[in-house]
């Protein structure tokens, strides 16, 4: 066997994200790793040992289905004893509630905490659990279906969450670099500094240092968008053969990363259309209706069934802003004929209710 | 199994709302840890419905007593340790004898089953690791589970088998070494895409690195 440094190898192995990479679990972290073995290729030994090491010991998961898993649980549910269950009343409040809430309260909550246990390791000085934190705690963050959330990162830039999005940052952002993990769509105002703004998507990572920008990366959707409103932006993505050929943007285009064929490309547009969210305003233009489905599926958390695929080609023109969803309808079937049926949510067995549904036809 | 750890993973969130009576986030936690929670439990006690059993118990037994229920540091590891208990105390009861955990021996006996095989993995690759593990301690072996397939980190690795974190470092890397040193490093052929990765990440590494 090789001469191994073990504190490099033991430390990949403690490392959860190592591992799941290793073993083929998370293929988004290819480019992180592949930096790590360009900046220590005095270790690749002992880096690939640590992924041959994740690799045989990788083992097969329990094959039970989702619904298995559902009916074991309502097995279990007979046996517990739940009351009366004020659902219906209680589960809409509890939307509401997190609407209003989400960007009023959670964030100075958030920070109130954060200061809280700052000032409290302060009162510790422990340098050691300080450092340790930084690189260690994260800070996750969701936007609830029909949702908006504001978030102040540790560096003082903004965030913007569209509805249903995710968002991961450390707590303190390290010296040298600052990176955040989304998913879904959010709007970033990245404050000027010396060290790389880094977003890391499902597709390409964006690197910057001070500008404003829009991501559009939601998972069921087969294109990753970046709008550049001011500033710089470059895209990373990670090209076998080629290394990494970033892909500089000035303000005014848009790039559009297709995850099936895993090309990318930019393009003039108007930059308005992908960030007018923000405002509240969804602004659509020569839109296919497959597409505006989309927005409004999470916008209003409504599930829509599109019975005829010539239906789903229909473009349009159309701003909305808070509407309800059934003169959204209304106003598109008017200007491009179709045929819809709004049903609405039921009240199911256990008390909860079903999504709303949309079906349209010619 | 589930390892979405990349997303936002509201579990604490969830067992918040359980404890305030939400039985509908009890339901989510039944679903995104049912099946790791077999999968550890079978490799105790391999008794289908015995452990389905146990599992459905526990949720039950953690909504009646919820009000006494606490918050918890990691909620992943306070069920696997619940049953965990369960398991022993039962096995116990059944076979109406006092064992500790560290003397079935037989726990968390590897098959080739439980291993992946993917194209770089022959069979004959597969038993010999299969053989390797089996080798080891059950203490070991759970060690082994624990980190590389219910991806634990050392913090709960340590809570969970009652360790502090230098004795859980000791346990895992001296396993890892038998393993490393039993299975020679051109047993596994990596994949064309992996060679080509590596290559182009470390050209004049891999040139002249000894063979």
């Amino acid at each position: 066997m090789k001469q191994l440094n073990p504190q490099i190898f033991e430390d990949l192995i403690a490392d959860d994200r190592f591992i799941r990479w290793a073993q083929g679990l998370d293929r988004s972290d290819d480019l992180y790793w592949a930096n790590w073995t360009k900046s220590k290729p005095e270790f690749a030994a002992e880096f690939a040992e640590a992924k041959r090491t994740a690799k045989i010991l990788k083992f097969r998961s329990e094959e039970i289905t989702d619904q298995k898993i559902n009916e074991y649980w309502l097995e279990a549910k007979k046996k517990m004893n739940v009351r009366s269950i004020p659902a219906p009343k209680a589960k809409k409040l509890y939307l509401n509630f997190y609407q209003r809430v989400a960007g009023v309260l959670v964030l100075p909550l958030l920070l109130l905490s954060a200061w809280l246990y700052f000032s409290q390791l302060d009162l510790k000085s422990e340098y050691n659990r300080i450092s340790e934190l930084s690189y260690s705690k994260s800070v996750k963050l969701k936007s609830p279906i029909g949702g908006q959330l504001q978030v102040e990162l540790p560096d003082g830039s903004q965030a913007w969450l569209n509805s249903d999005s995710k968002i991961a940052y450390p707590a303190i952002f390290g010296d040298n670099k600052r990176e955040v993990e989304i998913t879904g769509e959010v709007y970033f105002k990245v404050k000027k500094d010396k060290t790389q703004f880094v977003v890391k998507t499902p597709g390409p990572s964006i690197v910057v240092h001070g500008t404003e920008f829009n991501v559009h990366a939601y998972a069921n959707e087969k294109l990753i968008s970046v709008a550049l409103v001011e500033g710089k932006v470059s895209l990373e993505k990670e090209s076998q053969g080629q290394g990494i050929n970033p892909m500089v943007m000035a303000p005014g285009e848009i790039a559009f990363f297709d995850k099936v064929d895993g090309t990318l490309e930019k393009k003039n547009g108007d930059v308005y259309l992908y960030t007018s969210w923000k405002e509240g305003k969804y602004v659509f233009r020569g839109t296919p209706l497959a597409d505006i489905v989309k927005v409004l599926e999470r916008k209003y958390d409504v599930e829509f069934e599109i019975m005829d695929s010539k239906v789903g080609n229909y473009k349009y023109e159309a701003t909305f802003t808070n509407q309800p969803i059934t003169q959204i309808l209304e106003l598109l079937s008017f200007s491009s004929p179709f045929h819809y049926e709004y049903i609405k949510p039921i009240k199911q067995e256990d008390g909860s209710f079903s999504k709303a549904k949309v079906k349209i036809w010619k | 199994m589930k390892h979405h750890q990349n997303i936002v993973r509201d579990e604490q969130a969830l067992w918040n709302r359980f404890l305030e009576g939400d039985n509908e986030a009890l339901a989510s936690l039944f679903s995104e840890y049912f099946s790791d929670l077999f999968s550890y439990g079978m490799k105790l006690v391999p008794q289908e419905a015995m452990v389905r059993d146990l599992i459905q118990d526990l949720f039950v037994r953690f909504w009646e007593k919820r009000g006494n229920l606490k918050q918890v540091k990691n909620v992943k590891v306070y069920m696997l340790i619940s049953l965990k208990n369960d398991l022993l105390q039962m096995y116990r009861h059944n076979n109406n004898v006092i064992l500790d955990a560290e003397e079935v021996d037989n726990q968390f006996e590897i098959s080739v089953e439980d291993i992946w095989i993917e194209s770089e993995k022959t069979k004959a690759l597969s038993e010999k690791i299969v053989t390797c593990l089996n080798s080891l301690t059950s203490r070991q072996r759970e060690i082994i589970y624990l980190r590389f397939y219910l991806n634990l980190d050392f913090s709960n690795l340590s809570e969970m088998l009652g360790m502090n974190i230098q004795s859980v470092r000791n346990l895992l890397f001296r396993a890892l070494e038998k393993i490393r040193s039993e299975i020679a490093s051109d047993d596994i052929e990596l994949s064309n895409v992996e060679v080509f990765l590596f290559v182009l990440f470390s050209k004049n590494r891999m040139n002249s690195s000894p063979k």
